[in-house]
């Protein structure tokens, strides 16, 4: 029987209660490129922290290295199972040389008083040689590297510590085209000298250039592994996205009136450039795409948080341009950000007082006295709207649950009748329950009169919830879909592939 | 994913512990007046109680605008010398003959712009509070002994001194503790009933949320470094009433001690959770200490030193409890 170099029996993950990861069973051989499939929270970032030791898998779970069962209690049990990871954010320390950084993790190269600096310029060469990159100098400090090169730096560090698998999480999204070409080469190389690579990419066209089997994801499932020979790229998205549409998205019908709100391409240096669309009064505008796509960057930029270097916005057919974000609530827009914790919500303040934070801005002079009383009731009727579910009003916000809290963001922006509605993955990380609720609460305010513009990763919810959706790719806008026309594979196509026919 | 805390159920059990944790500085302020009286009666007669309070003011005004910097999350190391600038000012301008309320009303004017230059340094510059205020505090003390050759400046109006100073209302009631009263009630009400209050504990709770919302959190940041440099400036007239004297040496432990009293009192030094009401009860605290200690014969030396282990402690037992959820 041929031996694995990995192997996984029925892994899986529960956080607090929530499965994102059941049942994973894969058996990895030696010196092969296998790609990690899946949309956003398939479980493929969950399957990686558990195999470099960050999360402990549930019980009943088993990692096999090399035939022997092995239980990662932290990181360092990974690493010293051989295994390392690449991550999507380096790890290195910016201000050390390179051959610093990469005896770092080296304990053995720091006996005796002195640095061995002689010692650690050998090791960095050798392993750069390995890669073929011997045109980085091992005493440049790493701060002055591309981040390609910086990557480059980051996989010789595995190497020298004798990596055996290596996981790489989306490494080629922040380099360009050519140097990702030359991580494509440096891992094909790295396969044939025998080390096993867990490669992680939205960008089909990448794992169809160096991965040999392909592992589908979706929803915590493993839905199945296939040897790339044997699969086209349309196959693989109707794997990632095949699922049932079920009633937890209800569609609200709306008349849709005219055009509010207008973008013609809009660029922002080094984000997104072109963009063009127009929202009318009533609609439910989605945005798709995959991570780094910079949907969040454009919101951000019609909201005045991030500067525009081209083209224009028509807000009812005047030309508008959002210096800040007090200028965009001045114009009735309306930011439902995506990380309630980061920008959306104080978490230490009450109920009342995060679902007034807009609304009070426009109550009296600044030292004038605030009438709680009626702010009290306002937060109460926004309560009842909203269904939040709390002991009372005062209760700090960061006692509720996720569902409630991301309905006190919504509820916060209510009560100031916006116009244009931005809201950035509404439902993320919600339950099901309260996910139904606030795409009722968006198809009422449609029917309100706002546009609204959503920006999500859930297929389903776009396909069931917009009225249009436009796919965007890396800061460029792939096209428009209208909601007849629209299907989940339509949409990954547009998001993953490079270029379309 | 992290937060399932579900909390739809009204909150049951109420242990005796949980009070305590909640009043925490009214349980310390208790336990330290207990120690004290039984050390020495002499602790809670009327009269050392007041004259403990009038010396606790001036620490205590600085502190309630102290809470206004801290919960934005800044910080004001100038109070001190905010405070001498006040006082030696005040001093020279009676001297000069300029009449007493312009003489005061000037002084105001000089305090705004100090406050202006801290706040507009921090928002504009993008520079740590800390190191902004590390400045000026050299600066503004370093402006206050150049003006006096470093020498006290005689206060010569006696009105100025019974007025801010010695006064007593009456005649069992000293001023400054007046004053610190309504600058509490002040304080609080800004910090709780105003929508600029509200601004401030937004924009210290969370930053980035207060400007989603469209708050102008610079101008909100600035605003808390003028309101505490007013107060900086009524602390500054007190303490040259007291003195009957400007002196371009004077309030340099101020900073500190109002920090601490701040501290000890509940609001959060990262920025976001204040407590005006904390902020009096730290700045008592510090006061009975000291008082309870002068009582019992111990010097200065030993009461710096006491004070600064009682700090360590209320972090230690904050820290602790911030654990525990």
């Amino acid at each position: 029987m041929e031996e694995h170099v990995l192997e996984l029996k029925n892994l899986g993950k529960t956080f607090s209660g929530v499965n994102v990861l059941r049942g994973i069973n894969l058996a990895l051989k030696k010196g092969e490129v296998h790609a990690l499939l899946g949309e956003n929270g398939a479980g493929k970032s969950t399957l990686i922290k558990i195999l470099n030791g960050y999360y402990q898998p549930d019980r009943g779970g088993e990692i096999r290295i090399a035939g022997r069962e092995l239980q990662f209690k932290k990181p360092k049990d990974a690493l010293d199972a051989s295994i390392h990871t690449i991550y999507q954010e380096l790890t290195l320390c910016p201000l050390m040389t390179v051959a610093e950084n990469i005896v770092i993790d080296k304990q053995d190269s720091f006996q005796g008083v002195a640095l061995k600096n002689k010692e650690f310029r050998e090791i960095t060469l050798e392993a750069l040689e390995r890669l073929g990159q011997t045109d980085i100098d091992p005493n440049r400090m790493v701060k002055e590297l591309s981040i390609a090169q910086q990557q480059v730096v980051e996989i010789a560090k595995a190497l020298s510590s004798n990596a055996q698998i290596l996981l790489m999480d989306e490494p080629t999204s922040s380099i360009s085209q050519k140097d990702a070409e030359k991580l494509m080469t440096i891992i094909r190389n790295l396969s044939e000298t025998g080390v096993t690579i867990i490669y992680i990419s939205h960008r089909l066209h990448e794992i169809d250039n160096i991965a040999h089997r392909i592992t589908v994801l979706r929803d915590g499932d493993l839905v199945g592994t296939v040897n790339k020979d044997d699969v086209t790229e349309h196959d693989l998205i109707r794997m990632m996205v095949g699922r049932e549409l079920t009633n937890v998205y209800p569609k609200t019908e709306v008349d849709i009136g005219e055009t509010v709100f207008r973008v013609e391409n809009l660029s922002s240096e080094h984000t997104f450039r072109d963009v063009s669309f127009d929202v009318r009064k009533g609609e439910i505008f989605g945005i798709g795409g995959l991570v780094g796509s910079k949907r969040t960057e454009l919101l951000e930029a019609l909201f005045g948080m991030r500067p525009i270097t081209g083209g224009s916005i028509f807000f009812k057919d005047r030309a508008f341009v959002p210096e800040n974000p007090i200028n965009a609530i001045r114009n009735k827009i309306a930011f439902i950000t995506e990380d309630r914790k980061k920008n959306g919500l104080v978490l230490c303040l009450s109920v009342t007082e995060n679902l007034n934070m807009i609304n009070a801005q426009e109550k009296g002079s600044a030292f004038g006295y605030l009438n709680w009383k009626e702010l009290m009731q306002v937060a109460k009727r926004q309560q009842k709207i909203l269904n939040i579910k709390l002991n009372t009003l005062e209760q700090i916000v960061a006692t509720l649950s996720g569902g409630n809290q991301q309905k006190v963001v919504l509820g916060k922006w209510l009560e100031f009748e916006p116009a244009v509605i931005l809201c950035d993955e509404p439902t993320r990380g919600i339950d099901i329950g309260a996910k139904t609720e606030i795409y009722a609460i968006l198809g009422k305010l449609a029917r309100q009169g706002a546009a609204v513009i959503m920006v999500s990763s859930e297929l389903p919810e776009l396909i069931s919830i917009a009225d249009r959706i436009m796919v965007m790719r890396e800061g460029e806008t792939r096209g428009i879909i209208d909601r007849a026309e629209a299907s989940q594979e339509k949409i990954m196509t547009l998001a993953a592939l490079q270029s379309v026919r | 994913m992290q937060d399932t805390t579900e909390s739809t159920e009204p909150h049951k059990r109420f242990s005796i512990l949980d009070i305590i944790i909640k009043y925490r500085t009214i349980f310390i302020l208790l336990l330290l007046a207990a120690v004290f009286t039984s050390l020495d009666k002499i602790f809670m007669h009327p009269t050392n109680i007041l004259n403990m309070l009038k010396r606790m003011s001036y620490v205590a005004i600085t502190a309630f605008g102290m809470t206004f910097v801290i919960t934005t999350g800044g910080l004001d190391l100038s109070v001190g010398g905010t405070a001498a600038i006040t006082g030696v000012t005040l001093a020279l301008l009676l001297a000069m003959g300029i009449p007493f309320p312009f003489a005061i009303l000037l002084c105001l004017v000089i305090a705004l712009i100090l406050g202006g230059i801290n706040g507009v340094t921090v928002v504009k510059g993008k520079i740590e509070p800390f190191l902004v205020t590390l400045a000026t505090m050299n600066i503004y003390r370093g402006f206050a002994l150049v003006l006096t050759g470093g020498r006290p400046v005689p206060i010569v109006s006696d009105f100025f001194v019974q007025m801010f100073g010695n006064g007593l209302i009456f005649n069992v009631l000293p001023v400054p503790i007046l004053i610190m009263a309504v600058f509490f009630v002040v304080t609080w009400f800004l910090y709780r009933k105003t929508k600029y209050g509200f601004f401030i504990r937004a924009t210290g709770g969370n930053l980035e949320a207060a400007v989603v919302a469209g708050m102008n959190v610079g101008v909100v940041k600035i605003g808390t470094y003028v309101i505490n440099s007013v107060y900086a400036y009524m602390t500054g007239l007190i303490l040259a009433a007291l003195m009957s004297s400007g002196l371009p040496a004077i309030a340099v432990d101020l900073p500190l001690d109002a920090i601490s009293a701040v501290i000890l009192g509940g609001t959060a030094i990262s920025g976001g959770q204040g407590n005006v009401l904390g902020t009096l009860g730290g700045a008592l605290i510090m006061a009975i200490l000291a008082s309870g200690m002068s009582l019992l014969g111990a010097q200065y030396p030993v009461q710096i030193l006491v004070k600064g282990i009682v700090i360590i402690f209320a972090m230690l037992i904050d820290q602790i409890l911030k654990a525990r959820g």
